[in-house]
């Protein structure tokens, strides 16, 4: 995949392998740029390596081979790593008895943009107060996280990310655990915040056919990494490849 | 019924009890979400190796405690960062062999005398002039540090992986919080006692927990409870002459019984 394009890459990892052990590769030779208003699915069959691919991405692994960058910049050497937002996977599963308020939690994404020694600031409030309202759960911002559902403990980790103001946001399989409904309401959230906010999105899912119909391009992963500029061909050429074993 | 306060020795204990009681749960609500309860107490007896050095070399035995402290829990924090050996076996080394070390530097020296006893089970008495001035400027460093860190250590607490993405240095900061405990534990020992402090560090944390309120709401109940039991411990260890350590952790523990019960 050549970077042939006007549009301005966000996040990119190029000829990445990756092993745990040394041993067994996890990642083998895998290339991936995000660009900017991307809605990419990144899709793979359980311990095919998507979270592994994500953590190199966001800097929290390195890679054993090749590179990761942030805006065209080596990501080892980016100043600009808060502009990434992040829900991992096991974000939405924290601590039952952890005590924070849903705008404590919120409040947190603007930590590392402010830096050390900083306090927040009235931006910071306005701030977290708009990517409340984003998700439509400003109404519940003293209400402590660990009361409230699923779908809405989802919304505030997106809140979080939001309230960073990122270029893009990772999710880490987001879905999982949650009811069909919320589900889709969940969808239609981070639709609405590509095409209204021209937010970037990588949603990580092990379900293509129904990621297919929400992204706008789709990498498929299972160590190795192929691309789909259109989600119907993915769906189509997995299925094929899927028939040929 | 104040007349206690005519000892400048129960004066001591008061100012220096009321600062560790302000600090513990600051430092222990960090401790207890993150699951590091059990380091208060490998830390405490390490802070005895401290203070069995001091007692042999015949210097302030709280300044060797701190710095001993502080050293080993950059060393615990190593060794867990390495998954050399599985996190809690880690402490458990650290644990019996610093116990293991003081015992032996006390025999060396002469002294199973009350001054082990004492830094075991804290005591009133214990609390010298130097020691309060120890006491005070070590807590205030340890206050002044979380009050600094304390988006961090919010952070790194909930989320440490989003933490580190967000541009958080969590090693620094899982560092820094170990080496605060260090701090405490050392500075608490002459009151609460090694084998008692990390009750005081947890136990009003725990309780506070019940309340399900806000951060913020947790970390002030938590002090509230804290403060109430050290006030209330010194003066009942006063009056009917028992071990200052161990009123105070059996008013913890029956607050916390309290707080399961009201729960239901
Ligand atoms: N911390 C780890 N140590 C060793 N192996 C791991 C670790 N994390 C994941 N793996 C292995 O790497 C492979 C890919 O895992 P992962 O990236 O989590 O896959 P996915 O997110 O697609 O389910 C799996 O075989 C998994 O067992
Ligand atoms: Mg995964």
């Amino acid at each position: 995949m050549l970077l042939v394009s006007n549009r301005e890459e966000i996040l990119a990892v190029e000829n990445v392998s990756f092993s745990y052990n040394g041993e067994t590769d996890v990642l083998k030779d895998v290339s991936l740029s995000v660009m900017r208003r991307d809605y990419l699915g990144l899709i793979g069959p359980n311990g095919g390596g998507k979270t592994t691919l994500v953590k190199i991405m966001l800097g929290l692994l390195r890679a054993s081979h090749g590179s990761a960058r942030l805006f065209g910049i080596s990501l080892r050497d980016s100043r600009e790593r808060h502009k990434i937002g992040y829900v991992s996977q096991t974000a939405v599963k924290f601590d039952s008895l952890f005590p924070a308020t849903v705008e404590e939690v919120v409040r947190m994404g603007r930590y590392g943009k402010r830096g050390l020694f900083r306090r927040l600031t009235a931006e910071d409030r306005a701030k977290t107060e708009e990517a409340l309202a984003q998700v439509d759960m400003l109404a519940f911002r003293h209400r402590r996280v660990n009361d409230l559902s699923g779908g809405q403990k989802q919304r505030v980790f997106i809140a979080r990310a939001l309230a960073g103001e990122p270029s893009v946001i990772v999710l880490d399989e987001p879905t999982t655990g949650v009811d069909e409904e919320t589900q889709e309401q969940f969808y239609t959230l981070l639709k609405d915040l590509n095409q209204r906010l021209s937010l970037t999105l990588m949603l990580v899912s092990h379900d293509l056919d129904r990621i297919a119909k929400e992204v706008s391009c789709i990498a498929v992963i299972n160590t190795t990494l192929r691309y789909y500029d259109n989600p119907a061909d993915a769906v189509a050429l997995e299925r094929s490849i899927e028939a040929h074993h | 019924m104040f007349e206690l306060f005519e000892y400048s020795f129960i004066v001591r204990a008061f100012q220096a009890g009321m600062l560790i009681a302000i600090i513990a749960p600051a430092i222990g609500i960090f401790l207890v979400l993150r699951r590091y309860a059990l380091i208060v107490d490998t830390l405490a007896h390490v802070s005895l190796a401290g203070l069995a050095l001091g007692l042999f070399f015949k210097v302030n035995p709280l300044v060797t405690a701190f710095g001993v402290s502080a050293g080993a829990s950059i060393l615990i924090e190593r060794l867990r960062l390495s998954r050399k050996v599985p996190s809690d076996a880690a402490l458990a080394v650290f644990l019996s062999g610093s116990l293991a070390f003081a015992l032996t530097l006390l025999s060396i020296s002469g002294g199973f005398n009350v001054n082990l006893f004492n830094y075991l089970f804290g005591s009133l008495i214990t609390v010298g002039q130097t020691d309060l001035y120890v006491i005070g400027s070590i807590g205030l460093l340890v206050l002044l540090a979380i009050a600094l860190f304390y988006k961090e250590l919010v952070f790194v607490s909930f989320d440490e992986e989003a933490a580190e993405v967000a541009g958080i240095p969590t090693r620094v900061i899982n560092t820094l919080l170990i080496m605060l405990a260090g701090l405490t534990v050392a500075i608490a020992i002459p009151i609460i006692g090694a084998l008692l402090i990390g009750a005081l560090i947890v136990i009003p944390v725990l309780i506070a927990l019940q309340f399900k309120r806000s951060f913020v709401a947790t970390i002030m109940i938590a002090e509230a409870v804290s403060l109430f039991s050290v006030i209330l411990g010194i003066f009942v260890s006063y009056y009917a002459n028992l071990s200052a350590g161990g009123t105070i952790v059996l008013i913890l523990v029956a607050l916390f019984v309290l707080s399961l019960l009201r729960k239901n």
